[in-house]
């Protein structure tokens, strides 16, 4: 897990299990002024969100061992949900079975391969609704 | 045309009942939808999978977009032309007559609460159906599908966010694929056709 500096405002969790993905998304989002978290899995995200992250959740769905949505289900169950919106990463915007009843967790889907452009608005609009 | 001239010709009456569903990737097309409502002489029910802790800054969000009286539905709360009233979280929403608001809990209804479904199903036949109009957004699983339809069988117009400009295609696909929905387009668009269905004041 690696964490960079940036608005407190705006903290951020990058979850995608490709170092290249999560060093592009890092940079990008630090540009844009956030305050950058990265996990390698869905793991390391639960050890972040468990240890008290709340912020936009970037979070890939195709992981190895706790895919995204087993890690949504994960969080929604240990409370950790509460205070965080969740956009899942994907290349595939069909939910897989098993998800429903995710849907009021999961704020909204980019799709892969990224426009910049449109990650940055979502993260702003999500961490605009966090505003209290 | 313009909004005004729609409203003498069609007539504003006491305003069209407008039900709108959506979840997850809604906050960004309610956004968009939002940005081109002008003060419909509709009152519109919006029924949006989300947390209750984003709540208030959502409706916030809507308040900056919109010249209409934007708030959370209030039980037995009765809904006239130019109020949108947003469900609250984890509580159903009922409409007695299309006019007064009910907050009912319940079991979740296609595993969500509120569910789009349980609201556009409590639309009854008490006003012209072309004055009842249903707005199906983008969303994850089929909550809306059975609502649209229900809507639709009585003579109301429907319309489901196309498939382009949906985070998820899930919920306009299912209600399109019930055949509850006349139309598909993005959210500006659809903000232009509700504009033409009910007026503006």
């Amino acid at each position: 897990m690696t964490m960079n500096r940036g608005n407190p405002n705006h903290p951020v969790l990058v979850v995608d299990d490709d170092p290249d993905v999560r060093r592009a998304l890092g940079l990008v989002l630090r540009r844009a002024g956030c305050s950058v978290t990265l996990a390698a899995d869905g793991q390391e995200c639960l050890k972040v969100v468990s240890a008290g992250f709340r912020g936009v959740i970037l979070m890939d769905i195709m992981m190895p061992g706790l895919d995204g949505w087993a890690t949504v289900q994960a969080m929604v169950e240990g409370g950790w949900s509460r205070g965080s919106l969740i956009c899942m990463l994907t290349a595939c915007v069909d939910p897989r079975p098993g998800t429903e009843g995710l849907e009021q967790h999961v704020f909204d889907y980019i799709v892969k391969p990224f426009d910049v452009e449109v990650l940055v608005d979502v993260v702003r609009l999500a961490l605009s609704q966090l505003e209290p | 045309m313009s909004a005004a001239s729609l409203v003498a010709t069609r007539g504003a009456g006491n305003g069209s009942l407008v039900i709108i569903g959506a979840s997850t990737g809604g906050v960004r097309a309610l956004g968009t939808l939002f940005d081109h409502l002008p003060y419909l002489n509709a009152s519109v029910v919006l029924v949006q999978h989300m947390p209750a802790f984003i709540q208030a800054s959502f409706i916030r969000s809507l308040r900056a977009r919109t010249p209409m009286d934007v708030a959370l539905a209030k039980d037995g709360e009765r809904i006239h032309a130019g109020m949108v009233r947003v469900v609250p979280a984890d509580i159903h929403c009922v409409l007695e007559q299309n006019r007064r608001v009910r907050l009912v809990d319940g079991p979740k209804v296609q595993w969500v609460k509120p569910a789009v479904d349980v609201t556009m199903k409590s639309a009854v036949a008490c006003q012209p159906p072309d004055t009842l109009v249903g707005v199906l957004l983008t969303g994850m699983g089929k909550d809306g599908a059975e609502g649209m339809v229900h809507l639709k069988r009585m003579g109301a117009k429907t319309v489901a966010q196309d498939e382009a400009s949906c985070a998820v295609f899930g919920m306009p696909k299912e209600a399109w694929a019930a055949g509850g929905v006349d139309l598909m387009l993005p959210p500006d668009r659809i903000a232009q056709r509700l504009v033409w269905w009910v007026g503006a004041l």
